[in-house]
């Protein structure tokens, strides 16, 4: 596709993702387009959400970041420059010297991202064993402050314990913590609350937003709860099927959406059913089958606007103005949310 | 944690017992006298006078009263047909026994541990698939079979190891490599799927997306994980060894207990018998029991539920 | 809506743990394209089957009495080897081939004799143990399952033999007594897992008997999981009898057993090595059948419970 959402000002951008396909193969020839030509940018300091139901890509297009998308799955292409620089192009070793250190990677379920052998403290040192050599006591000083940018005070006794010990949001925030003890450029955050009971999961986000507050890192949150992005995102990505379907700064995605699948996910927010299973349940019918994927758009099946059209041709994704973008062949000029949906998010 | 070891080593204690009476009470029901099989001259009169001095005149349950408390006290009783205490006879016999078990365990589960790694790391390759042929070839292979065909090849053709008998540790060899098998493919095939698993878990996940090395990641997260299991299956193959044990001894002619334990099942020699099996399932008791109690340092999850020792 | 969704979500997920899917020609062919090791497997068994189940048609030569003028014959890829007698002959003239048609038929009924009991011991003992898990009854089962794995199995199997006759019926079941313990850990261990499941639970909050869960349930729940076991048990158990036959514990003449056959060539094994290295070639291509199917069923097994 010819139009990517480029940045303004190129200094300021610290990811810039083009093109970026991954493709999984699967048994009897067949080929999952996970992600399938999906661009964005990520400004320094900016929060960026993605959204988008269970399958469309998310946490796939995390992992091509890092490039650690696992067998059968491969990048098939794209560009993924970070600080101007071409992930894809770096060698492996080169790119592993960003893992962990300026990219980092927060994952759903704190219950099973541990190695359950090994003591919390050994898990925070063990990044320097890889990254950088420094003596016990920086490292233990270190450790102590990345748990207190997470509002854990007592890192003195977390340390020599085990995963087994904490509760998931409590392993959660160490895990964060972790994350951040490099103060990375970038930290990705791939659906960090999604496992957790409703009030731990503000406590993630609270320590996302401290986190975020005291370093000045770059976020991504990956989630398929509105509440979660709505929260401290800049701009919002909403994915279906591999595909990025509307991108946009958070305020006028929120009040305007154009794309009819975004306004699917707006209008079950509030919905208390949705709330309760964290699942976004009010969209009618289910997200395609990757593995044969329509021609035409890929919502068309679930969307009560298609026509003909929809069914036949891909829409791109165009350049709408003001710095929002959308696929699709009907983009929703005049749509607006009630301002209490919103508020109420 | 003292509670469970205390159990544990109880429950090992009664299966022992079990064992002690099951195997009192079956040999005893087998028809066929060993007074008449030991009496010289086979007159009644001799065959009877050798009963009352065996005891087995008297009832079963009277038996089994005076053999236990004999049997709590480290008496194992006479071995008629060695002419020897049955102590002593184990005590001549097992050395044999355990260097084969040991030496077999130890070079398949080494065997087993690498080629189990290496298929794991190649997981779907053709690496991995020639080592699951093998490992499924091997392990359709009858053990007394192979041992026979090697000692045909081997020995007999090559000449390079001697076939029966023990003059030396070269004597253990073939008996050990034979025995190893079923030991070496288990491991193979537990360890790969382990391991597998381990890659695939969100930690491993974790860690790699944390830049930490592959060979880090193999060993400290996937293997790490995989001990337990590991482990626990080396305990079932202790069991299954010792089977094999006793019986590679007698087509390799090694003086062990598995030798003696045949021979005297097919002579009646009673206490021979009894004192071999229950030293033969003393040692699976015993190496289950410490491996079950080996998980609680192994895993902290398990120390953390039990309050750590 | 949504609602109406959730509730259609977990109606299904609650029927699919005992419903099997439609099986059509296209999709069994499909699995044998997709398993070529559990189709292999499945060759060889069928070929070892049909040659043991219909021996009596197929064996060329009378494999109980042999011509003595024709006796110690080489298998056919050898020089002096007699067309008429594909594999050789024995000691006594007697057909090899003949000999190992009706060993396999030995081996099928014993092998899967021996395993129906083991499995029906097993399955009374899991589940009952199971069903009364913290228990007294199940702790003495579950003792009585280590007194199993404690005995050394040819010690076992010869005390056992040496007080009954040894026909294919007390094989038979000195083999299933001898390895039941195994299954029925596993037995117990699944029971115990379900019973904490949610259809149970709300068999039992409906009313329904203990027994009557076990039955319906549990058992149909364990059924397959039980059928991927049976090769490899079965393999097992073949082995195991050939290897009484072959010490001299087991089957004896005129039964004819593949361990039997391997021993009579013991003695001859300098001068004529092939007549123990023939039929032991014949048990390890049967039980590697057995076991490529066998693992196959079994890694199905395991994928179908972790994905549900
Ligand atoms: N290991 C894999 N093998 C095959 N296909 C895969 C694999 N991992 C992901 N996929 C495919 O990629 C698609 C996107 O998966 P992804 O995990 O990125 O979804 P997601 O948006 O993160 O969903 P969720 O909200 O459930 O985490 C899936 O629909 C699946 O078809
Ligand atoms: S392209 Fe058509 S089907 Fe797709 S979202 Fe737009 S209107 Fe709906
Ligand atoms: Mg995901």
């Amino acid at each position: 596709m010819n139009t990517t959402i480029t940045a303004t000002q190129n200094d300021d951008v610290l990811l810039e993702v083009k093109n970026l396909r991954t493709y999984f193969k699967l048994p009897r020839n067949k080929l999952v387009k996970a992600v399938d030509d999906i661009s964005f940018t990520l400004h320094k300091g900016k929060v960026l959400g993605i959204i988008g139901e269970s399958g469309s890509g998310k946490s796939v297009t995390s992992r091509s970041i890092l490039r650690i998308v696992e067998e059968p799955g491969y990048i098939a292409g794209g560009e993924i420059l970070f600080k101007g620089v071409d992930c894809l192009k770096l060698s492996e070793k080169a790119m592993n010297a960003l893992r962990g250190k300026e990219i980092s990677l927060i994952f759903q379920d704190p219950t099973t991202s541990f190695n359950p052998y090994m003591t919390m403290g050994q898990h925070l040192e063990e990044a320097y064993r890889v990254h950088k050599a420094a003596s016990k006591d920086t490292i233990r000083k270190r450790s102590l402050d990345v748990l207190k940018m997470v509002g854990i005070n007592d890192g003195e006794n977390v340390l020599p314990k085990y995963p087994c010990e904490f509760s998931a949001g409590f392993r959660q925030r160490i895990f964060i913590a972790m994350a951040m003890i490099f103060n990375p450029d970038l930290l990705i955050a791939d659906e960090p609350t999604t496992s957790l009971g409703i009030t731990i999961q503000a406590e993630i986000i609270e320590a996302l937003n401290d986190v975020k507050r005291a370093s000045g890192t770059s976020i991504i949150i990956i989630t398929h709860d509105f509440g979660v992005v709505s929260q401290f995102s800049d701009d919002i990505f909403v994915m279906y099927a591999g595909h990025c379907v509307e991108f946009s700064p958070k305020r006028d995605l929120l009040l305007s959406p154009m794309h009819p699948y975004t306004v699917g996910l707006i209008r079950s927010v509030p919905l208390l059913e949705a709330r309760k299973t964290r699942r976004l349940k009010s969209i009618p019918g289910f997200p395609p089958d990757m593995t044969a994927l329509p021609d035409g758009c890929p919502f068309a099946e679930r969307c009560e606007y298609a026509k003909d059209v929809c069914f036949k041709e891909r829409p791109e994704l165009l350049d709408v103005g003001n710095g929002r973008f959308c696929a699709c062949h009907y983009p929703l000029k005049q749509y607006r949310t009630s301002d209490e949906t919103v508020l109420e998010v | 944690m003292f509670g469970t070891i205390v159990k544990r080593i109880l429950q090992g204690i009664l299966v022992l017992v079990l064992v002690v009476i099951i195997t009192f009470v079956v040999l005893r029901l087998i028809p066929g006298d060993p007074a008449r099989q030991m009496a010289s001259d086979g007159s009644a009169q001799a065959v009877e006078e050798i009963r009352a001095e065996m005891g087995l005149d008297k009832p079963i349950y009277v038996q089994l009263f005076e053999y236990i408390p004999k049997l709590l006290t480290g008496q194992l009783g006479w071995s008629y047909f060695q002419k020897a205490p049955v102590f002593d006879v184990i005590v001549n016999t097992a050395p044999f026994t355990y260097a084969l078990l040991f030496s077999a365990m130890i070079l398949g589960v080494i065997m087993g541990l690498i080629f189990g790694i290496i298929a794991a790391v190649k997981a779907h390759t053709w690496v991995d698939r020639t080592l699951s042929a093998i490992a499924v070839v091997f392990q359709s292979m009858p053990t007394y079979w192979v041992a026979t065909m090697l000692i045909l090849i081997v020995s007999v053709q090559w000449g390079l190891l001697p076939a029966v008998g023990y003059k030396s540790p070269k004597y253990l060899i073939l008996p050990a490599f034979v025995v190893s098998i079923p030991i070496f493919t288990a491991v193979l095939r537990n360890v790969r799927q382990n391991v597998m698993d381990g890659l695939s878990q969100e930690f491993s996940r974790a860690a790699r997306a944390r830049g930490i090395s592959h060979i880090t990641i193999l060993f400290k997260y996937a293997f790490r994980n995989s001990l337990i299991p590991f482990i626990t299956q080396i305990g079932g193959q202790v069991g299954v060894s010792l089977g094999t044990c006793v019986l590679i001894e007698s087509v390799f002619s090694l003086p062990g207990m598995g030798m003696q334990i045949l021979n005297a099942v097919l002579r009646r020699d009673y206490n021979l018998v009894q004192g071999l099996i229950l030293i033969l399932a003393a040692t699976f008791v015993l190496i289950n029991a410490i491996i079950d109690i080996s998980y609680s340092y192994l895993d902290p999850r398990i120390r953390k539920a039990q309050g750590g020792l | 809506m949504e609602s109406k969704e959730t509730n259609t979500k977990t109606l299904e997920s609650t029927n699919s743990v005992a419903r099997p899917k439609k099986v059509t020609f296209r999709s069994i062919g499909r699995f044998l394209w997709e398993n070529k090791s559990f189709t292999i497997g499945l060759l060889i068994v069928l070929f070892m089957l049909s040659l043991g189940i219909f021996a009596d048609y197929i064996v060329p030569h009378d494999a109980y009495n042999g011509n003595p003028r024709e006796k110690l014959l080489s298998p056919f890829w050898m020089k002096d080897s007699n067309p008429k007698y594909v594999l050789g002959t024995d000691y006594i003239g007697r057909d090899t081939f003949s000999r190992i048609c009706y060993g396999l038929q030995v081996s099928i009924i014993i092998g899967f004799g021996s395993v129906a009991v083991s499995l029906t011991i097993a399955l009374v003992i899991g589940i009952i143990s199971g069903l009364s898990h913290p228990s007294l009854l199940d702790s003495i089962l579950m003792r009585l399952t280590d007194v199993q794995m404690a005995f050394p199995f040819i010690v076992l199997a010869i005390i056992i033999l040496s007080v009954v006759e040894p026909t294919i019926g007390s094989v038979i079941l000195v083999l299933g007594l001898c390895s039941w313990a195994v299954r029925s850990r596993v037995i117990r261990s699944s029971v115990m897992i379900q019973k904490e499941s949610d259809y149970v639970a709300a068999g039992i909050a409906l009313g329904a008997s203990k027994f009557r869960i076990a039955w319906k349930y549990i058992l149909r729940n364990l059924l397959p999981s039980l059928v991927a076991a049976i090769p490899l048990d079965v393999a097992n158990a073949i082995v195991l009898e050939s290897l009484l036959s072959y010490m001299q514990i087991g089957l004896k003449p005129p039964i004819i057993s593949l361990g039997s056959i391997m021993g009579d060539g013991r003695n001859y094994m300098a001068s004529h090595w092939w007549m123990t290295a023939i039929p032991g070639f014949v048990i390890l291509f049967f039980v590697l059948g057995l076991n490529l199917m066998g693992d196959t069923l079994q890694k199905k097994m395991t994928d179908v419970s972790v994905k549900g």
